[in-house]
């Protein structure tokens, strides 16, 4: 079955100039940008090549492995590495002068901290160590890439002769320094640019992330923008019933057959609800019940056990929380994955590493196998993390890092957490929408009375991600005191998709039992 | 990109050269000279397949491997809309400041004793004191990503030309479409099937079985002989066939031809790489095998084809130079011990444009030799020739050349010699010319030599107009005048090897011979004296002149002071 959007996909394979796309989850934006760029190899024979440039080395990882051989000589790698490798380490001497003809190691430790670019400036000079702000929304090496560009005429030539096209993903991600400097790439330097994004999506608001900067590229003139809405994931149903809710794809709504994909159950107790969950549910498929709160998983899962039904529950990792967040919390995450999740090994836990060409997988694999040596001896344990963050350049054993690891410590030795850092190996699971991100499911459970809409900021939002995530079928149970406020919700959405000029009617969306 | 200077050091014959290249460029001098290993040193530098076997110890100057081989290029990159340099620009990224229009690319070797090789290291960048190793994987350096050396052998071979193309052809997956490879498919299993039951083959198999069993008696021995004739290897067995205006099959046996076209696929081939590669040509020789029309229509090609345009070729033929303009000429010789090149850009000049024919073949010869007497016309040459026929035979095997200008400039000839480390001698008449409408005279013999050596020209002189019109001995009074005034200058244009005549060459002569040129008029039934008698008819009198000549004659010529030029450019040559 072609995609609704076929037409786009073909326009944006062929469209000139610079070209920047919104895609949801779901939609096939890697697929397509590797499309792009194996299309535009074959059409530049020349000495020419490309970027392809990523925010995780796991996305670049997976373009490298997607593109084989028809990488040739193009550049695939992360935002970070681009500029390093290939504008801040090359022509840094070029404005700066003669000191800095010289390795430039990336280092993000804290003691390496400055608050204004010139003392950037006179650190790099003295320590040939690449550092960043104490603020975190300001992006040091960023702002350096850009001042190089703007000076050296050098690097401007070699930039424009190289490449053909760049290409950047999670566009939604940058940060204004990044915005900033990808914007002089393609208004000066006329490099064009083929930007995937989606506004909705942006998970690090916390640190600075601009995703004003990528609406403002959907506004630019010299950009030709395009959206890209068919969600390969689920089937049209639940595509048709989650685009009805926002605002930005309510117009994709295209009225399809619908045979009971989404149901709206009414309950008056916990167990009659999961009696009616024995009864919906197709044991042969995957199926999550998401929550908002851990307890609510918990009990769920009781539940419907109870009815017999083997749900597992996932409680959400507490080193998942974002009030834990900091530049590097991912260390302690991936050490969790690490000691607890099947198959995870010191190769994926390099891919975490923002900039893993500084260091070497064997000492990686030295510290880490002590830190699993010492899972059950806090205080061994904690020194033992604490060597890994130092070689990983943190080497302030502050407060904050010690929190970290005293959490960790608590998540490996708890084995409720092995299921959450192995939720792929279970059928059948109950937990939070959090701990569900990236995984998919045939059939998720929701409950309406985790959505209360006016309550907050990203409920909405949150609604979204928990109802577009299953592939086929969509349970919403409702007890009798929430389930008038979540049918309102549901009028509301048709009557605006109505005032978009469509026939829609509630039955073409959703069955309502009551 | 512009190729401006390479110096050699260290490396099989040269110790030490240093010469100024553009992008098309001529090399020659004698055998073994060097002219391969100045392509060699060329190869080392920029051509992966030729590098990675490292340098031999033969390889080092007077095989002294304690010194260091080094390779230096300098290339100009000024240009920023020039593809190429755009290339060198992505090549060589941060190794070049942004103020720079001249970058470095540079081979060093020292030997190792250890493992008798030397290893090729190189480096580029804009400062020659600190340039920077250039990255690389292996024997695999970046350079070789952007360089493409095609080196083209004097023996080159249609045959492995064409092999090597034809495997392009077919390479690709895309080259044949399902249609046709069913066809060919089904067709080649036919044919392999066909061979297979050859009787010949057959009964072949049959001995074969037989004469094993002599051996070893198997009982279910068998043999099969099969061909094996597939898709994938049928380029092997392509050939090219010239065809003629019948289309029948010309057989490609004249080298001529099959070389011409073997070069014809070598351009095919790099035409297709030139947007991703630097091309660089060397060609050795191509003259070799070749018809002077060839070779004529050859040397067309290539200095007027773009994708030759990065071009170093040897040659001993000056038909292949005679199309040349804008090329460096580039001339190795033995200077005491040592091999050096001297090398010119030589531009056809703009107003000999039209008569670029003549004057680049005149040149093309002369550029061969070591010492070149320029004289003014056929007549000199015809004379000179005898006398050296007498005194010094072979002086032309020595080096020595003699070139007529013959209406064309001295200078063009003088620069482009020099330049080029040749010794030029030059004869020329003391010729005198009136001043447009006023009572005087230009001395444009004297003051063309003056050019020659730089130096100041001399004003015109007063005359008598009437009498410089109209007698001829008055003409010939003014000159001997102003020789003998000009004694400094005459003097020091002899050191320099240029030397006037006192009037011209008829009058010189019959200074030196009277008798026999009189005599030569008198024979020929003249009233006129021996001068105007060979004035008369300069070209034709002057052979009959030499033809008669007596040993004794000659030899009062070769040493006449006036005649001194033969007798050093006879110095020059035995030297």
């Amino acid at each position: 079955m072609l995609p609704l959007d076929q037409g786009i996909r073909n326009e944006i394979l062929t469209a000139q100039g610079n070209i920047v796309i919104s895609a949801s989850a779901g939609t096939g934006k890697t697929h397509t940008t590797i499309e792009r760029i194996i299309k535009d190899s074959e059409e530049n024979k020349g000495y020419q090549t490309f970027a392809a440039i990523t925010f995780t080395r796991k996305a670049s990882k997976e373009i490298i492995k997607r593109l084989g051989p028809k990488k040739g000589e193009g550049f695939v790698g992360t935002n970070d590495n681009f500029i390093w490798l290939e504008i801040i380490q090359p022509f840094m001497y070029d404005v700066f002068g003669k000191d800095f003809k010289k390795e430039i190691k990336p280092d993000f430790s804290d003691e390496n901290q400055i608050n204004t670019f010139q003392q950037g400036i006179e650190k790099v000079r003295n320590t040939s160590l690449m550092c960043k702000y104490s603020n975190v929304r300001e992006n040091f090496a960023f702002q350096l890439a850009l001042k190089i560009i703007k000076k050296s005429h050098s690097c401007r030539r070699y930039l424009k002769s190289k490449y053909y096209r760049l290409y950047v993903d999670e566009y939604q991600d940058s940060d204004v320094d990044m915005h900033n400097f990808f914007m002089y790439l393609s208004d000066e330097l006329k490099i064009p640019l083929f930007i995937v994004g989606d506004s909705k999506q942006s998970i690090y608001r916390w640190r600075g992330a601009y995703s004003d900067g990528f609406k403002e590229l959907m506004e630019k003139e010299v950009f030709n923008d395009f959206e890209l809405y068919h969600n390969f994931r689920s089937n049209r149903v639940i595509q048709n019933y989650s685009n009805i809710f926002m605002e930005e794809v309510r117009k994709h709504y295209h009225y399809t057959e619908f045979n009971n994909e989404v149901i709206l159950y009414k309950y008056n107790n916990e167990h009659e609800a999961a009696e009616y969950i024995n009864s919906w549910l197709d044991v042969n498929k995957k199926c999550a019940f998401l929550n908002f709160s851990n307890a609510n998983a918990e009990r769920w899962s009781q539940h419907l056990n109870n009815v017999g039904i083997p749900f597992v529950f996932i409680p959400g990792s507490p080193l998942d929380r974002t009030n834990l967040e900091s530049e590097h919390i991912w260390i302690v995450r991936s050490i969790a994955h690490y000691l607890l999740q099947h198959r995870y090994s010191e190769y994926d836990f390099m891919d975490e590493i923002p900039m893993p060409e500084a260091y070497r997988i064997s000492e990686i694999r030295k510290r880490l196998v002590n830190i699993m040596n010492a899972k059950n001896a806090l205080e061994q344990f904690r020194n033992d993390c604490l060597n890994l963050y130092s070689y990983l350049g943190y080497n302030n054993t502050v407060e904050k890092i010690i929190n970290e690891i005293e959490r960790l410590y608590d998540v490996v030795n708890d084995k409720r957490y092995t299921p959450t850092y192995n939720q792929d190996s279970y059928e059948l699971t109950s937990g939070t929408i959090h701990s569900s991100k990236g995984l998919e499911f045939e059939q998720v459970i929701i409950n309406a009375g985790d959505y209360n809409f006016s309550s907050g900021d990203g409920i909405n939002f949150l609604h979204y991600v928990a109802i577009s995530r299953p592939e086929e079928r969509l349970l919403i149970i409702a007890q009798n005191f929430n389930i008038e406020r979540y049918k309102g919700y549901i009028d509301d959405a048709i009557l605006k998709t109505q005032g978009l000029g469509k026939n829609i009617a509630i039955d073409d969306v959703i069955k309502i039992i009551e | 990109m512009i190729f401006e200077h390479l110096t050699i050091q260290n490396f099989r014959n040269f110790e030490e050269a240093s010469i100024d290249l553009t992008n098309r460029n001529i090399v020659f001098g004698l055998n073994d000279i060097g002219k391969s290993n100045f392509l060699s040193a060329i190869r080392f530098l920029l051509d992966r397949n030729y590098r990675r076997n490292g340098f031999m110890d033969s390889d080092f100057y007077d095989k002294d491997t304690g010194k260091e081989i080094a390779i230096t290029l300098r290339i100009n990159i000024a240009e920023e809309e020039n593809d190429d340099n755009k290339k060198i620009y992505t090549m060589m990224g941060g190794s070049i400041p942004s103020d720079v229009k001249e970058v470095y690319i540079q081979l060093k070797s020292t030997y190792d004793d250890e493992t008798l090789l030397g290893e090729p290291n190189l480096y580029w960048g804009a400062d020659l004191e600190e340039l920077e190793e250039v990255p690389s994987s292996q024997t695999f350096y970046d350079l070789d990503k952007f360089f493409n050396v095609v080196y083209i052998d004097s023996s080159i071979q249609l045959e492995n030309t064409f092999k090597r193309y034809s495997k392009e052809i077919l390479k690709d997956e895309s080259s044949l479409s399902d249609v046709e490879r069913t066809k060919l498919g089904n067709n080649i299993n036919r044919l392999n099937k066909n061979v297979s039951q050859l009787s010949a083959i057959k009964s072949f198999k049959k001995e074969l079985v037989k004469e094993y069993k002599k051996f070893k008696d198997e009982r279910n021995f068998n043999v099969s002989i099969q061909s094996e004739i597939e898709l994938s290897n049928i380029h092997d067995k392509l050939r090219p066939y010239i065809q003629d205006e019948r289309h029948e099959n010309y057989p490609t046996s004249g080298d001529g031809r099959k070389k011409i076209l073997a070069y014809t696929l070598f351009t095919l081939e790099n035409r297709r790489l030139e947007d991703r590669k630097i091309n660089i040509f060397l060609i050795e020789e191509l003259e070799n095998h070749l018809h002077r029309s060839m070779q004529i229509s050859l040397s067309y090609q290539i200095f007027s084809d773009k994708l030759f345009k990065y071009l170093f070729m040897t040659t001993h033929s000056s038909l292949i130079v005679s199309q040349m303009d804008n090329a460096n000429l580039i001339k190795l010789f033995k200077e005491n011990t040592q091999i050096i090149g001297r090398s010119y850009v030589y531009k056809v000049p703009e107003k000999y444009k039209t008569l670029k024919q003549k004057l680049n073949q005149n040149l093309a010869e002369a550029i061969y030799a070591d010492v070149v007497l320029l004289v003014e016309g056929p007549s000199e040459k015809t004379l000179f020739e005898r006398i050296l026929n007498e005194k010094c035979e072979r002086y032309e095997s020595f080096g020595g050349y003699i070139l007529e200008v013959d209406g064309i400039n001295f200078s063009e000839y003088y620069k482009v010699l020099t330049e080029l480390g040749i010794k030029v001698i030059v004869k020329t008449d003391n010729d005198l010319k009136k001043v447009n409408s006023r009572p005087k005279c230009n001395l444009i013999g004297v003051n063309r030599c003056q050019r020659l050596i730089e130096r100041k020209e001399f004003p015109s002189k007063d005359i008598d107009t009437n009498r410089f019109e109209n007698d001829s001995n008055y003409k010939i009074e003014q000159k001997r005048f102003i020789y003998s005034k000009l004694n400094g200058t005459i003097k020091r244009l002899e050191r320099n090897h240029i030397y006037l005549s006192e009037v011209d060459l008829e009058n010189d002569l019959y200074e030196v011979i009277p008798r026999a040129m009189d005599r030569l008029a008198r024979r020929n039934n003249s009233s006129k004296n021996g001068v105007d008698f060979l004035q008369n008819a300069k070209l034709i009198n002057m052979i009959d002149l030499c033809t008669d000549l007596s040993k004794h004659t000659i030899t009062k010529v070769y040493n006449n002071e006036r005649f001194k030029c033969l007798k050093v450019l006879v110095e020059l040559c035995c030297r």
